[in-house]
């Protein structure tokens, strides 16, 4: 606290903070983040530089898949038989398949009951299975929940344990009834994840998988994240990962800045092949929109990435292409998705109008985690 | 510096703490007096602030003198009773030179040594006890037993300077003195806390003293029982001490909460030493020659270094001694053994229920079960707003509570009600399977068992006791097997654990 004395800016926030707790009746530290958000983040009048105001900015993606969102209302309301038909549709679109069996996944993870009428009326019915075994995937995660394992009890590390061992047993009947479908072999190298699996166990669920779809666009970020320090690997081997599915498709440009983001280490930001793929997405990003989750994920690490490397003025660009959608990556990664958005947004404009050219942030730590 | 002035350093400490209070006390009066003489209304005065400070002094020598007399623990054994320990003890006295202990007594501990009831913080020796451990006696050979009490009396043996024996006595009183007890008052304290100063002053200074009368004492050992028996008994008591942990916690001990003790002792911790199970975790104890933990102020060189020296001594054995098992030198040993150890426990130990072994196992594991089982049947209560019974839980499945049987909560705020319910059925499935079991115990039909690694294995009579598919079910949807089985078994459905 004393040390707030030398920075007038902080102490002053803090008083507000104080005074806002006092009239709201809470701690200082039981405030909601919203409302600690509007005392402490820069103010920069967003809009006077082409960006969307603070108050419009949401996590809520804008409906990218119409069909889904349908299905996903009707499961809401009761029905699965559109669910389904959608599920069975989608064999042959890998990335679409893996994107509705998700979401579907995700309900049935809150709630199951539909999918027993689903298999009731059709037993048997492969694409159940698939439904089925990404739920226990879900559910597993839904369990352990995204805290380090320091803040994780005791009972929820058995549930997801117990949880995964079953979801690869669903994962194995569902690859045993659709041998050409991937989505089974994403589930199972998030298995592995959760299990922690050795290297060379991972490697095979790995081939498997790419001799499916060797550019499917999940499975490449889901085998990311197994190769993190986090996880079963290093920022050594999450970056190596990363930098060979650049250089293998254009679609996986941003998964060297992925890496780069994981190890939270400014100095793996200025590394030059870091660098280097920075600019080649950047270059990428400029013939696109921001129409697709993929697109804006992209154009997130984008911006993380140019506010670590001093180039504040282009981060206000991705930031100005984002408009009002803080979904997806990176800010998923944080606690408080939209005021990490916020935060880093507010800062690259702050940064870009003072003219601070070339100076890093890194030398603050992370911006926000 | 050389031992003899060291030694004479140490004593002087010792006595020193006499004559600075003696000291201390005569100037006191002195001053007292001479001004009582000089200025009789200041005198006056200062009596009033004298006469207590004498009086602290005084009573503070006499605390750090009366403490040490206590009853000794174990049980006493007169030379009619056991006249082939009292021998041999006597003649290994005789042999290093010392006097015969006045008492011998039988601990239930890893143990063996020589107390002394001594005053003047150990300058003179008043009453001189040996402690045995039972579990020695059931576990050494004669021979090694002889390395043991040699050792031990070496300790007080004048043959290397007459101060040296004396610092050793002196270095138990001071430890003994300066040790904390529970009950003690502030005055108590500040005494102790005084004293303490001068204690570690004396512990430091006498420690080459100490460690050269282990080594000595090792010598003693080995020149009378022969190195290999001296060295072999050195390895040997870790591993008693561990086999001993193992049998006072997890067998000895396993129902003391509820008020049980086995009808007799040492025959089980013979059983333990002699198990197949524990066989091979003994021998790896016995290879790691690993030193106890005696406390920052012991003088024992690493075990290591005394097996080496006493190998290295190549000492063959006095003639007369055998290989034969310590215990045969005990006239009906078992009962003696066994009353040393209740003695040694607390006295509520003397007033508890006595049953055999398998009973004590199967009520002390049955204990940890209906502990096991507590929380769920609340649960199950207060969902239900019912008694706490086996029906309760099962009703409670039955209405779809599963989610309120469990007490966690899932890791993603956002999780729904699926995951509060794998997260109950990971919980509740061992429990109730605990419950279970408790049910066809306490209806005869089951018990449990423990083995001598402290490993509880259920055990039922009837063949068809699996119940893992019906209690699967049970916290899957469908109560109506595991009832189904129950009823066949003739277990009441609104079984409840008694404790």
């Amino acid at each position: 606290m004393l040390s707030l004395l030398f920075k007038p800016k902080e102490l002053l926030a803090v008083l507000r903070l104080l005074r806002e707790a006092k009239r709201l009746g809470v701690e200082i530290d039981e405030l909601p983040p919203d409302v600690v958000a509007t005392h402490v983040l820069p103010r920069t009048h967003p809009e006077r530089y082409g960006l969307t105001p603070d108050a419009e900015v949401t996590t809520t993606p804008p409906i990218e898949d119409l069909a889904l969102a349908a299905v996903l209302d009707d499961v809401r309301a009761g029905n699965w038989e559109n669910a389904a038909d959608l599920v069975t549709s989608t064999a042959g679109d890998w990335d679409r398949r893996q994107r509705v069996v998700s979401a579907l996944a995700d309900l049935a993870a809150k709630e199951d009951a539909w999918t027993y009428s689903w298999l009731a009326a059709r037993p048997g019915d492969p694409h159940w299975v698939v439904v089925h075994a990404m739920s226990l995937v879900s559910l597993a995660w839904d369990i352990r929940g995204s805290a380090p394992s320091s803040q994780t009890t005791r009972a929820q590390f058995d549930g997801f344990h117990r949880v995964l061992a079953d979801a690869r047993e669903a994962a194995e009947v569902a690859v045993s009834l659709l041998p050409d479908d991937p989505t089974p072999w994403v589930m199972q190298l998030m298995v592995a994840r959760g299990l922690q699996v050795p290297h060379d166990e991972f490697g095979v669920l790995w081939e498997e998988l790419v001799a499916r779809d060797p550019l499917h666009h999940n499975g490449h970020l889901q085998a990311l994240q197994y190769w993190c320090r986090k996880w079963q690997g290093s920022d050594e081997l999450a970056l190596e990962f990363g930098l060979a599915a650049a250089a293998k498709s254009p679609r996986f440009a941003a998964l060297p800045l992925h890496a780069a983001f994981e190890s939270g280490s400014p100095e793996m930001w200025r590394r030059a092949a870091v660098v280097r793929a920075v600019d080649v997405l950047v270059a990428r990003l400029e013939d696109e929109g921001a129409d697709t989750g993929v697109l804006r994920g992209d154009r997130g690490y984008a911006a993380f990435g140019l506010v670590q490397l001093g180039r504040y003025e282009e981060a206000v660009g991705q930031f100005r292409a984002l408009g009002a959608f803080a979904d997806g990556g990176p800010w998923e990664m944080f606690e408080e998705p939209r005021i990490a958005f916020l935060t880093l947004r507010g800062m690259a404009v702050r940064a870009a109008v003072k003219g601070k050219r070339g100076r890093s942030w890194g030398g603050r730590g992370q911006v926000g985690g | 510096m050389r031992v003899r002035s060291r030694a004479a350093f140490a004593v002087s400490l010792l006595a020193g703490h006499y004559l600075l209070a003696a000291g201390l006390a005569a100037g006191l009066l002195a001053a007292q007096t001479f001004v009582l003489i000089t200025h009789p209304s200041a005198g006056l005065l200062l009596t009033a602030l004298v006469l207590p400070a004498l009086f602290a002094l005084a009573k503070g020598m006499a605390f750090l003198e009366r403490r040490g007399n206590h009853e000794a623990p174990g049980t006493l054994v007169a030379p009619d009773e056991q006249p082939a320990l009292w021998d041999l003890v006597r003649r290994l006295a005789a042999d290093v030179g010392t006097r015969p202990p006045d008492e011998l007594r039988i601990v239930g501990a890893v143990h063996a040594g020589i107390s002394e009831d001594s005053r003047f913080l150990g300058l003179r020796v008043t009453r001189r006890v040996m402690f045995i451990g039972a579990p020695l006696l059931t576990s050494l050979t004669e021979k090694q037993l002889i390395a043991v009490l040699a050792h031990e009396l070496a300790h007080h043996s004048p043959a290397d300077t007459r101060l040296t024996a004396t610092v050793v006595s002196g270095r138990a009183a001071v430890l003994r003195t300066g040790s904390p007890v529970d009950d003690m008052s502030w005055f108590q304290r500040t005494t102790v806390r005084l004293f303490r100063g001068c204690a570690r002053l004396y512990l430091r200074v006498s420690h080459p003293i100490a460690r050269r009368q282990e080594a000595a004492a090792d010598c003693f050992a080995a020149s009378l029982a022969g190195s290999s028996a001296t060295s072999s008994a050195l390895r040997e008591l870790p591993v008693i001490d561990a086999a001993w942990q193992l049998f006072t916690q997890r067998h000895l001990t396993v129902a003391w909460e509820l008020g049980y003790l086995p009808t007799t002792f040492l025959d089980g911790f013979a059983r333990l030493r002699t198990s197949p199970d524990l066989h091979e975790a003994l021998e790896e104890i016995r290879g790691q020659e690993t030193d106890p933990d005696r406390g920052p102020f012991d003088a024992h060189p690493p075990l290591a270094d005394r097996i080496a020296a006493v190998d290295a001594l190549d000492l063959d054995a006095e003639s007369g001694w055998g290989d034969r098992p310590a215990l045969d030198l005990l006239a009906d040993p078992m009962p003696l053994l066994d009353d040393a150890v209740l003695t040694t426990l607390v006295p509520e130990a003397a007033t508890m229920h006595r049953v055999d072994w398998s009973t004590l196992a199967h009520i002390g594991a049955r204990a940890r079960v209906v502990h096991d089982t507590e929380r769920l049947l609340n649960a199950a209560a207060t969902a239900m707003d019912q008694p706490p019974s086996l029906t309760t839980v099962l009703d409670a499945l039955d209405a779809g509570r599963l989610a309120d049987l469990g007490s966690g909560t899932p890791g993603n705020p956002a999780a729904g009600p699926r995951a509060h319910r794998e997260m109950a059925k990971g919980e509740v499935l061992p429990e109730l399977s605990a419950l279970v079991a408790l049910a066809f115990s306490d209806a005869g039909l089951a018990r449990w068992e423990l083995d001598w690694l402290g490993r509880t294995t259920f055990v039922t009579s009837s063949r068809d006791f699996d119940m893992t598919g019906h209690l699967d079910a049970a916290v899957s949807g469908s109560t109506d097997g595991l009832r189904g089985a129950l009823a066949t078994s003739g277990v009441a459905a609104d079984y409840r654990p008694a404790r």
